[in-house]
């Protein structure tokens, strides 16, 4: 019995050690189909702060003790704010974002299939997950969240 | 007397045999060579070491495929509200007398914005072997979803991405009937904007016409 009991332990021990390695996820945003570099990427809680992820390489990083179905992240370059969820996060090697101006030659709406004059006149951004079949788009953000270093 | 075309759908020459299978030749190089070949009075064309796509299921591979482009704008139930937001498919496979059949797949669940549209190949009918599976399809939706991201408050729009999904998707379970001896040919059809037919391999190469072209294939 008391051995049944250890080997519990031991599992129940792997276990919660397997669940708290980290989610990695290479994240690159692309400003007119170029990609760019110096990127930071928060993790917004729902006190409204945007919390500064590590990263490793290009790969942001994610503690997996994340229960939610989505994960809200901000990438911020410059004037660029973008604040976007992320399904499938485990499953997810790459996340690729896209912002794209142009009004001639916007190779990035010609990619995914978007009306070049659809979002005319709004700020979007498209985002990419791997593992998540679906193309989200999102706007320049409605509110402003305080980031934490 | 079996044809085969261009990218475009237009008849560019005939190999002679009466196998039942559809050829679409994807180089346009080698197409226009066809063709010259055609007009000079080949009627025999040897397409080995052709860059081609063939529809082993022929006809019924075609009308397979529209009838699942059709039932993606529809709802699968009276009332189902999933008209433009679930995917279909559907497979054609020889029966033992060599007569090929068009099965429609069980319709896959609505998507909602935060799970991702798909069907299980094969949904709700027999997998058919290796020496029985002609082609395989299935559609991505049509539709968009407006949301609100419940963290943020912030609106997102969701849409299908064009082409197959990758290693952890379509393209991956191609590469697993490949590895399994499956010689079928994998097709996807993005059903939003400018409808396109998209043939893909295990390796990732995808081959792409329009729907509209893909519509006039027959045999």
């Amino acid at each position: 019995m008391k051995n049944v009991l250890l080997i519990i332990i031991i599992l129940a021990f792997f276990k919660t050690l397997a669940q708290n390695e980290d989610i990695k996820i290479n994240a690159t945003l692309y400003i007119n189909n170029k990609p760019v570099k110096d990127v930071k990427y928060y993790f917004i809680k729902n006190d409204g702060k945007a919390y500064l992820l590590s990263k490793e390489n290009e790969k942001i990083i994610l503690r997996d003790t994340l229960t939610t179905e989505g994960v809200p992240l901000m990438a911020v370059k410059g004037k660029h704010k973008i604040v976007f969820p992320v399904y499938y996060y485990r499953e997810s090697d790459y996340i690729k974002i896209y912002y794209d101006n142009r009004i001639f030659g916007n190779t990035t709406k010609k990619k995914f299939e978007i009306n070049r004059l659809k979002y005319l006149f709004r700020k979007e951004y498209y985002i990419d997950i791997e593992g998540f079949d679906d193309i989200i788009t999102v706007f320049k953000p409605e509110r402003k969240y305080e980031l934490i270093e | 007397m079996i044809l085969f075309y261009d990218k475009n759908a237009n008849i560019i020459g005939d190999d002679g045999k009466t196998d039942g299978k559809i050829h679409i030749v994807t180089d346009s190089k080698q197409a226009k060579s066809i063709k010259q070949q055609t007009e000079s009075g080949n009627t025999s064309i040897d397409l080995t070491n052709v860059d081609k796509v063939t529809l082993n299921g022929g006809d019924k591979t075609v009308s397979g495929v529209i009838a699942s482009v059709e039932a993606e704008s529809k709802d699968t139930s009276p009332g189902a509200g999933d008209a433009r937001l679930h995917e279909e498919g559907g497979h054609t496979e020889v029966d033992s007398n060599g007569n090929v059949i068009a099965v429609a797949w069980k319709p896959g669940a609505k998507k909602t914005g935060t799970n991702k549209a798909s069907i299980t190949p094969f949904n709700g009918v027999t997998k058919p072997n290796a020496n029985e599976l002609a082609d395989y399809w299935h559609t991505h939706t049509s539709g968009e979803i407006s949301g609100i991201d419940p963290t943020t408050g912030e609106p997102t729009v969701t849409s299908a991405a064009p082409g197959p999904s990758g290693e952890s998707g379509d393209i991956g379970y191609q590469k697993k009937l490949e590895n399994a001896g499956y010689n079928a040919t994998a097709i996807q059809v993005d059903t939003r904007g400018s409808k396109t037919v998209n043939f893909y391999t295990g390796s990732g190469n995808v081959t792409s016409i329009k729907y509209n072209a893909f519509k006039k294939l027959k045999q």
